[in-house]
């Protein structure tokens, strides 16, 4: 009777903590998005900000958050799986694996205002870029490149030893294991973790206010020319993402509309944040049945 | 054993690392041969240890050509840890290490020079789990082709052939594109050999192939060995005591990392020499 109780008390504990936890959720997203749908519309989402009037959109911070996003991700991507092959594979258990994986670990805990202000200092200024999209990547590229690193490395950890081996006995090299084994193996876990951590990055803005800055110029959506200082595409210029001009609006913002406006960007953020996570759940198992071969 | 007495004589050929090199020259002896007795590996003096903990110790024994050689004893007895040195897949374990020597066709394999991809690709391996890749049937097989670069139409045969030679090709000839996991245990631990002897080895190592099957899948992975034997030089680590007499020819019975006992399996079961292997094939202990 007593052990009954018990189990009954446990399960309850733990289906409570999932409501409330789910609840939170809940309420949040429905409170920002039932705030800030009614904000969103075509127009809101393709009309240049205003500084002082009423009735400014969104258009160039939701493009260069797209834009830092796509940069980070090829600074951070590539790098950070590479990392993660070499710790999970590679790396002689001893110190300076240790020290590696400390390292890593710290870096991805750093407070992100402490990032914006190291990148402020050392690619704003001792490398004079500016206030930039690529300073701004850089700094993201700093927190993201150790969750990539993690997340590649948890993944291939993940894959059964039992498949390595049933490689290796095959007389396969260990780099060709690598490639066609575990990798395969593990790309669906590590594309979901890019694909989160693309989430962490379009929502990100402390580290992006010293470092791709809170003002864009005047884009001119027909000039492709990267080096022009009016093209979306100039890697070189400032830039404002979503979230900074969030931020913006809020604390600085003198047009009538701040409340509005706060709203329905954040509706938007949390739009694409959830469809960055939908989408890492869809596709990582698409491909996982893709690679196992079955349906 | 003559061939391979013309090998040790040649030192130099001795010191080549490189196991390719004596491909061209390779001499296969006849499956027609498989009546007779020839040494086709010897174990000196073998000892592994992990970190400080010697799992072998000091073994002395031969694996002969065509022939089943079964390692049996209880648990922890270092029997599986002999069978991955065979290959060296304790390479994998950063603790481990070996002394003595296994000499394999007039080369100490247990020599830092020796490429392990390619003494793999001639002592092939199964393991006790059925671990094939999560993939279809066919890359199963082919995954190891395509990494030495055959040609297409040759996978193509060997696919077929290997499939045929592990008694799994009339099973899933009409769904070779299905995952591999959709094969039932049996099928698996098949798919596994089948995916082993693509590669044309030598000789089979297989740790404990049944310990995981059903008893219908067990007794046809344990015919398929015997089918095998004629071809194929075989170690099998086996818990199974009734499986070692069924199966091999050879017996070894290790003890604590001994060698206690080793000779003919028929003669081992009947009429053992030592006191413990007595005491183990009578269950007194396991």
């Amino acid at each position: 009777m007593n052990r009954r109780l018990t189990n009954k008390i446990a399960t309850t504990v733990f289906v409570s903590c999932a409501v409330i936890m789910t609840a939170t959720l809940v309420y949040l997203l429905g409170y920002i998005l039932t705030n800030g749908l009614s904000e969103v519309d075509m127009d809101f989402l393709t009309s240049d900000s205003s500084s002082a009037m009423a009735g400014g959109g969104i258009k160039n911070q939701l493009w260069n958050s797209f834009y830092i996003l796509i940069v980070t991700l090829l600074l951070s991507a590539p790098l950070g799986v590479l990392g993660g092959i070499y710790l999970a594979e590679y790396a002689r258990p001893g110190k300076l694996t240790n020290v590696i994986r400390t390292s890593v670990e710290v870096l991805s805990s750093l407070p992100s205002i402490v990032v914006g202000m190291f990148g402020l200092l050392i690619f704003v200024q001792y490398m004079g870029l500016g206030y930039s999209i690529i300073a701004g990547a850089l700094a993201l590229t700093v927190f993201n490149l150790p969750i990539i690193v993690r997340v590649t490395e948890d993944s291939i950890r993940s894959v059964p030893v039992k498949q390595k081996n049933a490689s290796l006995a095959l007389g396969i090299t260990h780099w060709h294991t690598v490639k066609t084994v575990l990798v395969p193996a593990a790309f669906p876990g590590i594309l979901t973790g890019i694909l989160l951590s693309a989430g962490r990055i379009f929502g990100e803005a402390a580290a992006l206010l010293f470092t791709a800055g809170l003002s864009t110029n005047r884009l001119q959506f027909d000039t492709w020319n990267p080096f022009d200082n009016n093209s979306p595409l100039n890697p070189f210029r400032s830039a404002e993402t979503l979230s900074v001009h969030i931020w913006k609006v809020n604390s600085q913002g003198i047009m009538p509309d701040v409340d509005e406006i706060a709203a329905g960007s954040a509706a938007v953020l949390i739009i694409f944040v959830l469809i960055f996570n939908v989408t890492a759940r869809v596709v990582g198992n698409i491909i996982f049945n893709k690679i196992t071969g079955s349906k | 054993m003559p061939k391979l007495d013309k090998r040790t004589i040649n030192e130099q050929e001795y010191d080549k690392p490189n196991m390719k090199k004596r491909e061209s020259k390779e001499i296969r002896t006849e499956s027609s041969e498989f009546n007779t007795t020839e040494t086709l590996m010897n174990l000196k003096n073998l000892s592994v240890y992990y970190a400080d903990n010697q799992a072998v110790k000091n073994i002395d024994m031969p694996i002969e050509k065509n022939k089943v050689t079964a390692f049996i004893g209880p648990s922890g007895c270092g029997k599986s840890t002999l069978l991955r040195t065979i290959n060296r897949m304790n390479d994998q374990i950063s603790v481990a290490r070996y002394e003595g020597e296994i000499n394999y066709d007039g080369l100490n394999i247990l020599r830092k020079e020796v490429d392990v991809v390619t003494l793999r690709k001639e002592i092939g391996m199964v393991f006790q789990e059925p671990n094939p890749f999560p993939k279809p049937i066919k890359q199963n097989i082919t995954h190891a082709l395509k990494f030495m670069k055959k040609p297409k139409n040759e996978i193509e045969e060997i696919v077929e052939s290997s499939l045929k030679q592990a008694a799994l090709w009339e099973e899933t000839k009409d769904r070779l594109n299905n995952s591999a996991l959709s094969l039932s245990g049996g099928q698996q631990q098949r798919l596994c050999i089948a995916r082993a002897l693509a590669l044309k080895p030598k000789v089979l190592l297989l740790d404990e192939p049944t310990s995981a099957l059903d008893p219908i899948s067990s007794a046809k992975v344990e015919d398929l060995i015997m089918e095998l034997k004629k071809h194929y030089t075989i170690a099998v680590v086996t818990h199974n005591m009734e499986q070692a007499a069924r199966i091999s020819d050879n017996t070894a019975f290790m003890y604590n990392g001994d060698l206690i006992e080793f000779g003919e399996t028929s003669r081992l079961f009947t009429n053992p020499r030592e006191k413990r292997t007595e005491d183990y094939i009578s269950g007194k202990f396991s």
